[in-house]
């Protein structure tokens, strides 16, 4: 519709003349877009509402919509309005059309409308046979369910004139025990005998990892062994008690201090076979290792005429007990490697730096 | 934008009392929709094209229900706006 025809028909209805008709209009249209371009709605009663709503997400725009009022909109579809069923597929009245053939307000279902009075109507866009047509219509005859709404359940806090049903337990007779291993209720014979091997196992293994019970390993070592760096002190030790004779009345008093001594003089369990006095360091000079006492103390011996402070130290290889001969006791290494190159000279299989006890 | 606005901003710029405008405006948009209802489509210069369409009923079903229903057919006012007002609305004030 032009611009001129529009305010012809305007004017003919008597509102007002032709030039304030014509500026309305004009001012109308460059308000509804000064307001579409701020993004603003325009909204006209009895026709619709302009307002623009954003389209796309990488190139977005704003797009102008209309959206029209309800009663325009009712009154666009009055002819569908009243209908009462609406049902697909029938096909004695009105032929199956495609879709594309509805267009405006020509629609083939007028004389459909006309015939049935607004009370059945079919519209048709595909076949379907007369049983599913008649189905459908007793489907759509029928009422709808309606949910049903369940009450909520009162909470009765204070437990006011509510009668609680006690349920009555009946006391189930306990069984025996031999009704019990004849149902094959408890462990078998042949369980309980399992069960005790495994327990015992179990036990006889926590003894001897106490040790309580020695089941395997090596056996074990003897008291000399473990005693074995203390010897080289007794001597100190033990020397004055025949000179100074300070023990006797010293356990006498019950004093802590000249008991303590007593006990902890180990054992002696071979004398050293040196003439020379023994140094007390940790470090000393290894010259051989016997497995006989005999021939260990026989190169001691020729080491002592030789001049060196030698002795003989037990000690435990892998299970062998071997006879150490040593020579001299240092307090600094250095000192003991002087000896060791001393030694080294004179020796064959040469000389070593080692701790005492090791 | 309200109508009372409108027709505030109408009258005050063409020196027309407002009720006049308002009768203009209402007798334009009657005008609009009687093209519509008679002609089943209407094209105003520089706004746009206003066009009944219609919509076939179709079978549809309650997902909750599985219960088959129809959809009843129906008539829709589209509105299909003009070049010149996708540009005015797109432009930077």
């Amino acid at each position: 519709m032009t611009r001129d025809e529009l305010l012809k028909k305007c004017v003919d209805r008597g509102v007002a003349d032709e030039s304030s008709v014509g500026s309305v209009s004009h001012l109308f249209y460059v308000y509804l877009l000064s307001a579409l371009q701020r993004g603003q709605r325009v909204e006209i009663p009895t026709f619709g509402t302009f307002g623009t709503r954003v389209v796309g997400v990488k190139r977005a725009k704003k797009m102008p919509f209309f959206d029209p009022d309800f009663e325009l909109a009712e009154k666009v579809n009055e002819r569908y309005r009243n209908l009462k069923y609406l049902v697909v597929g029938k096909y004695e009245l009105v032929p199956a059309v495609e879709e594309t053939e509805y267009k405006g307000r020509e629609s083939p279902y007028d004389a459909a409308i006309d015939q049935l009075g607004k009370e059945m109507v079919i519209d048709t866009h595909h076949e379907i046979s007369p049983e599913k047509y008649e189905e459908l219509v007793q489907r759509l005859e029928r009422p709808r369910p309606t949910k049903e709404r369940r009450p909520m359940p009162k909470f009765n806090l204070k437990d006011e004139g509510v009668e609680v049903q006690v349920k009555e337990t009946v006391p189930t007779p306990t069984p025996r025990l031999h009704e019990t291993a004849a149902a094959g209720g408890g462990p078998g014979p042949l369980v309980q005998v399992l069960i005790a091997i495994v327990v015992l196992g179990l036990l006889t293994l926590g003894l001897h990892y106490f040790g309580v019970i020695r089941l395997w390993g090596p056996p074990a070592p003897p008291e000399s062994t473990l005693a074995e760096p203390a010897p080289f002190e007794a001597p100190q030790e033990q020397q004055p008690p025949p000179v100074t004779e300070a023990p006797p009345p010293a356990a006498q008093v019950p004093t802590p201090v000249p008991v303590q001594p007593a006990p902890s003089t180990p054992v002696p369990v071979e004398k050293p076979k040196a003439a020379k006095p023994v140094g007390t360091g940790i470090y000393t000079v290894q010259v051989s290792s016997w497995v006989s006492s005999s021939k260990a103390d026989q190169e001691a011996a020729r080491l002592t005429e030789a001049g060196f402070a030698a002795f003989v130290e037990e000690g435990n290889v892998d299970g062998v007990q071997r006879h150490r001969v040593r020579v001299g006791r240092y307090d600094t290494r250095r000192e003991a490697g002087a000896e060791a190159l001393r030694l080294r000279e004179m020796l064959e299989n040469g000389a070593w730096v080692t701790r005492v006890g090791h | 934008m309200s109508h009372e606005e409108l027709v505030n901003m109408i009258s005050e710029r063409a020196g027309i009392s407002k009720q006049t405008v308002r009768d203009i405006l209402l007798a334009i948009t009657d005008v609009w929709s009687q093209e519509i209802l008679s002609q089943g489509e209407l094209n105003v210069d520089n706004i746009g094209e206003f066009m009944v369409e219609h919509r076939p009923g179709r079978k549809g079903v309650n997902t909750e229900t599985k219960e088959i229903f129809l959809i009843p057919p129906k008539d829709y006012l589209y509105f299909t706006p003009s070049r010149e007002l996708i540009e005015w609305s797109n432009k930077s004030s």
